[in-house]
């Protein structure tokens, strides 16, 4: 039977996996947005393994406020992807050093 | 309380964004206007549906009292004065003057009006991505120059990571307390045993929230979208998201996890030494007037966490006024910075010298705010710092305020540097600031109330001190 702690587990792996994604991918603008959409999945993983078990909706209710908001978030990260890309012709994220002090 | 009356309360929110949309559609020449008129009509909702005693809305997820209204007004007042301030750019005026950038700063408004006055995880989460996704668009708008999209997706990245942290603490909470409201959290808290996953879950609440507020070792992207984003989209940065990240913390820390108290004031301890001294350090050697004011930021931050680690609700006080006195600081200086950019496009910190011959008067101006952020008495900097020190030295930590009044004395001297080139070097070219009339009365005024702090300081902080109370439930 499969227990809350083996949900938290698996979000905490998802978790882990995204912010290690965001730190050492160095090469695609498009795989750190990935990552950060990894980092939301294991939230919602959390709070809907949580609300089940605790038999409480609010934390349905809070992972529908999440799904959307990563929906909006991820929409404006690929804008701003479109305009480096237009002014630089690459979304390597390691060309990305201009401003440095 | 019926439906029509919850909404009467919620009018001032109602009108932001009904507002922010008729802004984004009317027509050019009419945004400036009907911003200022929306912004100019929240604060009258406000005065006009003012409760008489904190109010809890929408089944307890939203707060409204007077004590809020009073930090809402002050974010409309920051608000104004940050927009006008823009206007004075300019670069790139079609862009930086847009029924766009209107909308999105008083979307960032609606943000923090969630934020401040929110009970509920969800209605913090949903205030602080409003607030977040309206600032992100904001650094990335002027798209032409591509060092602004560059540290917008610093911005994102980092921000998006921050939101993700602070949710993925939020969700460890849940699983443990099974509650999503702040006040049920608290009151679960207090029963339940300490274990691993809150500590955890506390962490990473944390962690989010000192990126989003740049304390080090969470201010990498600070310094560089400060440099890299237009001034207009910085001034708003620097001032408005200063005073959320402060609810946020005090909403989530000083009230909903007051029973970990033990452990997150040692955590924000080391979170403000270690922002103090990297951020008074480092802008020594900056040569790039933003730059130093974004490693200067970075200190003040750590002076925030300093009044919020000291744990006591005076410490709370003194939280609330720093960062009052420092958006209105951080909002002078950028629109100083605007105001003497009108006409170079250099921001060197030698652009500074000579001022006092070419402006006498603005160079007063600086002087003051300068003064002010340095700390130094006659200026409001002053009291902020000492009321901080004082509640960290009640609450028994004084090595700590020992370690944050040395760094504050080596930090006068990059400020007290730009005074000096002002009043005692000569220029090497001449500055020519616009002859903005309306922009110079502004400034003078936002660096003129803070000497008028400085002379009567009781009133704010009992201000700011009721306002701290209110958060922390009325203990």
């Amino acid at each position: 039977m499969l227990s809350l702690t083996h949900f938290m587990l698996l979000s905490g792996a998802l978790f882990a996996i995204g912010v290690t994604g965001v730190f050492v991918n160095r090469r695609h603008a498009l795989v750190l947005l990935m990552s950060l959409e990894l980092i939301l999945l294991a939230v919602n993983t959390n709070l809907i393994a949580a609300s089940h078990y605790l038999q409480d909706l609010a934390g349905q209710a809070f992972a529908l406020f999440v799904l959307t908001i990563a929906a909006a978030e991820i929409a404006i990260g690929l804008a701003i992807v479109v305009v480096v890309f237009r002014s630089r012709e690459t979304i390597d994220a390691e060309d990305l050093s201009e401003v440095r002090g | 309380m019926s439906v029509a009356q919850e909404m009467i309360l919620m009018l001032p929110e109602i009108v932001l964004v009904v507002g922010a949309c008729f802004v984004l559609l009317c027509p050019r020449f009419l945004a400036w206007p009907l911003t200022m008129l929306v912004l100019a009509g929240t604060v009258g909702a406000m005065v006009a549906t003012a409760p008489e005693n904190p109010t809890m809305l929408m089944t307890g997820m939203f707060e409204r009292s007077s004590e809020i209204d009073l930090l809402r007004i002050l974010i409309c007042v920051v608000t104004v004065l940050i927009l006008r301030y823009a206007r004075g750019h300019p670069i790139s005026p079609d862009r930086l003057q847009s029924n766009e950038f209107y909308t999105l700063a008083i979307f960032g408004c609606v943000g923090m009006f969630l934020i401040s006055g929110a009970e509920h995880l969800i209605t913090l989460y949903l205030g602080l991505e409003i607030l977040a996704l309206s600032l992100y668009p904001m650094i990335a708008m002027m798209r032409d120059d591509g060092r602004a999209g560059e540290v917008a997706l610093k911005y994102f990245v980092l921000g998006a990571l921050a939101s993700g942290f602070l949710l993925y603490g939020m969700s460890l909470m849940y699983a443990v307390t099974g509650t999503l409201h702040i006040g049920e959290l608290a009151s679960q808290l207090e029963q339940l045993e300490m274990n691993r996953v809150l500590l955890l879950g506390m962490v990473f609440m944390l962690a989010g929230l000192a990126f989003k507020l740049g304390a080090t070792p969470f201010h990498m992207w600070l310094p560089d979208v400060y440099d890299g984003a237009s001034i207009p989209a910085v001034t708003y940065l620097s001032a408005a998201p200063k005073i959320a990240g402060l609810l946020l913390l005090l909403r989530l820390f000083s009230d909903g996890l007051m029973a970990l108290a033990v452990d997150w004031t040692t955590l924000m301890m080391v979170l403000a030494v270690l922002s103090l001294l990297l951020g008074n350090l480092v802008a020594i050697a900056q040569t790039r007037i933003r730059r130093m004011l974004a490693y200067s930021a970075i200190a003040h931050t750590g002076f925030v966490f300093l009044a919020l680690g000291a744990g006591t609700p005076h410490g709370m006080g003194s939280a609330v006024f720093y960062t009052f006195v420092y958006a209105l600081m951080a909002a002078g200086s950028f629109g100083m910075l605007l105001l003497l950019n009108a006409r170079v496009a250099s921001e060197d910190i030698q652009d500074f010298k000579g001022l006092n011959h070419s402006h006498p008067w603005l160079a007063i101006m600086v002087l003051i705010l300068m003064f002010s952020m340095a700390g130094v008495p006659l200026t409001a900097g002053f009291y902020a710092k000492l009321y901080v020190l004082q509640a960290v030295v009640d609450a028994g930590l004084w090595p700590l305020a020992v370690v944050a009044v040395l760094l504050t004395v080596v930090g006068a001297y990059y400020y007290l540097r730009i005074v000096w080139y002002m009043y005692f070097e000569e220029a090497d070219r001449p500055a020519e600031p616009g002859e903005d009339s309306a922009h110079v009365f502004l400034v003078s005024a936002n660096a003129l109330i803070l000497v008028f702090i400085f002379a009567v300081p009781q009133p704010w902080l009992e201000m700011s001190r009721d306002v701290a109370r209110v958060f922390v439930g009325g203990q």
